[in-house]
């Protein structure tokens, strides 16, 4: 960890606020939010339920616009950047694992995997290949052919974590990865997780609950109110 | 990409059966009745075999008289037709024929149910009938009241069992004919020329029909140069005005009837429009236009419903899309091949079965029934579905694919 305090910052977060709006209401979800992630750490969100923790992953994880303050990414500040411009970034620098998994229920998981590839000039054979390699990460190689509904939980969060990995991005972002799993399959996942970071550098910035979770990560963010507290 | 969008429109379609069925139905209904109501409507305005020369013939087969306290109206009369239309200068043939009247032949003991039009020498002259075998009858044979009739393929199969029937005869309603000539089956839908049975006007059981104001009659009148029409339009109006009705003056003042083409004819009918001396195919065409619009707006609100619900129901998948790199481009892409694909499965089916339809109309529905399917017409509703498909399917996804991906994976609730 000590490591990592002498590297850029890979994602730096500048004042940033995020309001919502709704027909009467105006919600502030995130306040004057300053927060640096650097290259290959492990660094966990924690807060109570409905604080701002998912709200501050999309804004990492450029699925979400701040509504005002700055976001930069390898010292590029993107938050200005249109949707065509984030598009690549998001494909090629960022993988995403949510809680609910959202695979794609048509698709079969071979073809759930290969997704963000899809998005990338590459022959079919190669997808394939790639996806297939990645499935076999994360253990699941028996089930390339099956529909997500026929895996259990853990497996689709599985299957989730390889289509985060296929592309191989620098940058992994778990919203409560192991929130809707067993603590057995909670455990699994987590240890594929610290894998990723360990053994392939990849910097993971994971959305938990769990304190025993967080504690084993390399940092804790806290969140409460929209706010970061120390 | 283009194949995983082509995978990704099949897969949608397989694992969504219902809802795929009930999109492709609507555009293969859609489409059917497109093609069967042009078919038909088609056969009404471009008769085809003997009533095909549209360009030189006019037909007045309605009338309309009308007094201070009475109206009637019919088919042209025999009296009529001597007396105000046959005298007429411009035309350069005129006929007199009754409309097909039910005609019962006797074959073994077993009836058989046939159609007899009753008409004039100069009839075979204005309706070009394809002779099969032998000739059909002229003037001389008209005047004597000759018991001669021409007959059409399909009763010379039913009844001579494919031998001539030249020479033969036959027992029609009572009356024994000699069959002289067999011409080629005239389909039902041509008012003007479809029948089984043609025998001499004079033949009838009586001459009742002589003294007749309003009948059953047609008068077709041939016009060889048809910019003569207009005066032939003058000419009936100045009949019109000279009107008499000689039984009883006091009773009807005025004759109204047109010398109609075949739009007319199908205008005026459409409308009920049977006492007039005016063309309605103006309105005919705009209503025409109204209930085609309204026609094709039901399927395309069925399809805008359903694509609507489709992609707001896929809205995380879009979500996902852009989160794993999907540019907007890309996702609207995406859903224009669904549509593409749905709409030409829809297409296809339609065009296999539209002959069938056609053809169980023209062997079951329509004795005779000659309509034919219209490429330019399935080409045009295809055409229209298509840009409702793509309004319907590829707007929503393009309101979609602007959401932040974050409100996209929670179903579009909340814009960014």
């Amino acid at each position: 960890m000590s490591d990592n305090l002498n590297q850029q910052p890979l994602i730096t977060l500048k004042n940033i606020r995020k309001m919502y709006y709704t027909d009467q209401i105006e919600t502030l979800a995130l306040k004057d939010i300053n927060l640096e992630i650097n290259k290959g750490e492990f660094i966990s969100i924690m807060g109570p339920s409905g604080c701002g923790k998912s709200t501050l992953l999309n804004m990492l994880g450029l699925l979400d616009r701040p509504s005002t303050g700055t976001i930069e990414f390898e010292g590029k500040t993107l938050d200005k950047l249109s949707d065509k411009a984030l598009a690549p970034i998001r494909n090629e620098k960022l993988g995403f694992v949510f809680q609910t998994f959202h695979l794609i229920p048509d698709l079969r998981v071979v073809d759930n995997v290969a997704l963000p590839l899809l998005y990338r000039p590459m022959s079919n054979k190669e997808r394939r290949e790639r996806a297939l390699n990645a499935l076999k990460i994360v253990g699941l190689d028996a089930r390339v052919n099956h529909f997500p509904t026929q895996l259990s939980g853990g497996q689709q969060q599985r299957v989730a974590i390889a289509r985060a990995i296929v592309g191989e991005p620098p940058v992994i972002l778990a919203d409560e990865p192991t929130g809707n799993l067993d603590s057995h399959m909670g455990n699994e996942i987590m240890s594929i997780l610290f894998d990723l970071n360990e053994n392939r550098g990849t910097t993971i910035v994971m959305v938990t609950h769990d304190r025993e979770q967080a504690d084993q990560t390399q940092r804790t963010v806290r969140v409460f109110d929209g706010q970061l507290v120390h | 990409m283009l194949s995983h969008y082509f995978k990704m429109a099949l897969v949608v379609l397989w694992r969504r059966k219902f809802m795929a069925f009930v999109n492709i139905f609507g555009i293969v209904i859609t489409l059917l009745t497109l093609i069967v109501g042009v078919a038909a409507l088609n056969s009404g305005l471009n008769p085809k075999k003997a009533a095909r020369n549209t360009e030189q013939y006019l037909v007045i087969d309605e009338m309309c008289f009308t007094g201070e306290r009475n109206t009637r109206n019919g088919g042209v009369g025999h009296q009529f037709y001597t007396r105000h239309l046959q005298p007429m200068q411009t035309p350069d043939k005129i006929s007199f024929s009754t409309s097909a009247h039910s005609a019962v032949v006797f074959q073994q003991g077993q009836k058989l149910n046939f159609a007899i039009r009753r008409t004039d020498a100069t009839y075979w002259e204005i309706m070009q009938h394809q002779l099969l075998e032998g000739r059909w009858y002229d003037q001389a044979e008209l005047e004597n009241g000759q018991f001669v009739a021409v007959i059409n393929e399909s009763l010379r199969e039913q009844y001579f069992a494919g031998e001539s029937p030249l020479n033969q005869s036959l027992r029609i309603n009572g009356q024994t004919f000699n069959v002289i000539g067999v011409v080629e089956d005239e389909p039902e839908t041509s008012r003007t020329s479809f029948s089984d049975i043609w025998v001499p006007l004079t033949t009838a059981p009586s001459a009742n029909y002589q003294k007749e104001w309003i009948g059953d009659g047609q008068v077709l009148v041939w016009i060889e140069d048809a910019s003569k029409r207009d005066l032939m339009a003058r000419e009936t109006q100045d009949l019109a005005s000279q009107f008499e009705y000689v039984p009883d003056p006091t009773r009807y003042e005025q004759a109204l009837f047109l010398a109609k083409t075949p739009l007319d004819n199908v205008s005026n009918k459409f409308l009920g429009e049977n006492c007039t001396n005016l063309s309605h195919a103006s309105t005919f065409i705009s209503v025409i236009a109204a209930i085609t619009l309204v026609f094709m707006l039901l399927p395309a609100i069925n399809m805008i419903n359903l694509n609507v619900s489709r992609i707001l129901e896929r809205a995380p998948e879009i979500g996902l899309r852009k989160a794993a790199g999907a540019s907007n481009r890309l996702l609207v892409g995406q859903f224009l091949v669904e549509t593409l694909v749905v709409t030409t499965i829809g297409g296809v089916v339609a065009f296999v079965i539209a002959p069938w339809v056609l053809a169980f109309m023209n062997n079951t529905l329509i004795r005779y029934g000659q309509l034919s399917m219209s490429l330019g017409v399935f080409m045009a509703g295809l055409g229209l579905i298509l840009v409702f498909g793509l309004l319907s399917g590829v707007y929503p996804a393009w309101r979609m694919s602007k959401l932040a991906p974050a409100n996209a994976l929670r179903g579009g609730h909340r814009h960014a």
